[in-house]
Formats: C-alpha cells, structure tokens, sequence
C-alpha cells in the first residue's frame, strides 16, 4: 500500500478527527490544521501529496486557500469539500482547477476512493 | 493550428431550436462558425469531420443514450473544449459537469457575453490541448530531430524524417 501524505483543513474538530482516524488507519501520513492560514505554514514546511480542505472556514475560507495554494504550489492538488453547497462555490472552485468538489455529507470510503485517485493521476 | 483569417468553428449541442438558434447568431455575430445538432448521431458525425474547438452542450443531452456523450467527444478528438448548459442551477450538476469533462458550464438562461467570454477562455484551450497532443504524439520524432540539432516545426514534421 503507498503511504500517501494528505494535509486535512477544516475547523471542526470532529471532522478533523474522524478524517485523521481513517486515513492513518489506511497507513496515510495525515497531517491537520484548523484554518487556511494555519495551512500554509504548514504547508510552508514540508510536502504533501494532497490538501484536503473544509469551504466554508471564517478568516480563509476554502477557495482563498486554494488560490493561494494554487499559487505557491502549483502541482499540487486541491480536494474541496463543503456541507454548504452552491452553484457558485463550485464553479468558482472549479474554474480555479481543484481536483474534486465533494458535498457533504459523504460517504467517507467514496471520499477515500476520490483522493487516491486524485492523487495517483496528479502522480502520472 | 486555426490559420489567419479563418473562422473559428463552434458546435452548439442543443435540443430546444429555440434556445440553439438564438445561440447560434449570435456565435456567427460575434464571428464563430457556428453549427447546430441536437443527437448524439449528428453531434459525433460533426466531430468526426474534425476542425470543431468548441462544443456547447446541454448538460441533458450530454445525459441521453450512454449518458456519457462528451466522453465519446473526447474519444474522437480529446482536444476539443466544452462548455456545457446547465437548466438546474445546483452544485450536484456543476460538479457533474467538470467531472464528466467539461472546460466550463452556463446556466441558462444563457448571459450572452458570459458565453462569449468562456468561449475566448476554451478556444485558448482548445489551442494549448492541439499544441500538447501535437507533441504528445510526435515526441520520438520531436527527439530524434532535436539529437540531430534541427530546429523542430510542425511543418517539419508533417514531413518524413529522412
């Protein structure tokens, strides 16, 4: 099994945790952050094979964090996801080229499913 | 390459005449080629002809028959760009959308200039994916030349390396 390394943004814990708890279960190296900022200084200090980030967050919300992202990091894939829907959010997202728009609530093994995927293509 | 001068040629992929008609006159007045289908059968006879950038495609007729008809698109010629037509606007169908390939959507009714913008933004597209495949799929020939030291062009290679 590759040991993918994701970087998981949002600033509920509880899906910070339950998203850690799977994906080092799966021997993923995970690392958190509760914010966009907090994000890119950690992002600042080492590589990931993928972000994983929440919409909706105050300050940074997903889509700053994936221009910024974008920007800094321009191979790197961005997976957003969302609990907050709206036409608008996914163009915008999408037109900013990030890998996958997901819509909570998820399935969390499709949501496995995505990211790997994601990752293996940004990886060819 | 699309020459100087020539037109460049859009399909717009929409069952309601209405809506493909308007569509189209305005495509040809702003200065596309613009031609109409509204089956799948005329949509891939009109790619397979080739010289097609720009697919406008209802997002449910994309969805008849297989359901997957920007997919055969592509089979035939990966370069081409499409936006497609959204009649529901919900994220689901958005996402939908991108992920069945689509370089960018509209939701009707359709903002003329929105439509002339994106049109621009997927024919530069359209340009950059011709350019890619050209040399994806020339690469050994591209290297052999470049080892000999020869200033590699398209017309060169659509020549016989001797």
């Amino acid at each position: 099994m590759n040991q993918h390394s994701i970087l998981v943004v949002d600033d509920e814990l509880l899906i910070r945790d339950l998203l850690y708890d799977f994906f080092t279960e799966q021997g993923w190296d995970i690392s958190v952050a509760e914010s966009g900022e907090k994000a890119l200084q950690i992002l600042r200090s080492r590589k990931f094979d993928l972000v994983l980030t929440d919409l909706k967050m105050p300050v940074m919300d997903g889509l700053a964090l994936t221009s910024q992202v974008k920007e800094e990091y321009p191979g790197l894939p961005v997976v957003i996801m969302t609990g907050y829907p709206s036409v608008d959010s996914a163009v915008s997202a999408l037109r900013q080229k990030v890998a996958d728009y997901i819509i909570k609530p998820f399935n969390i093994n499709q949501l496995y499913k995505v990211v790997e995927e994601k990752i293996n293509e940004h990886q060819d | 390459m699309t020459r100087a001068g020539e037109r460049k040629r859009i399909l717009i992929a929409e069952p309601d005449p209405s809506i493909s008609e308007a569509l189209r006159e305005f495509l040809e007045h702003v200065g596309y080629d613009a031609e109409v289908a509204d089956n799948q059968e005329d949509i891939v006879a009109v790619i397979k002809k080739g010289g097609t950038g720009v697919v406008i495609i209802d997002f449910l007729l994309n969805a008849t028959g297989d359901g997957d008809l920007l997919g055969n698109i592509h089979a035939i010629d990966p370069t081409v760009c499409a936006v497609m037509l959204l009649s529901f606007p919900l994220a689901e169908y958005v996402v939908s959308a991108f992920r069945k390939g689509a370089f960018d959507v509209v939701i009707k009714p359709v903002d003329l200039f929105e439509l002339d913008e994106i049109a621009k933004r997927a024919f530069k597209r359209y340009e950059l994916n011709k350019a890619y495949h050209f040399v994806s799929q020339n690469l050994e020939k591209i290297n052999e030349l470049a080892r000999r030291g020869v200033l590699v062009t398209q017309e060169l290679l659509s020549d016989p390396v001797s």
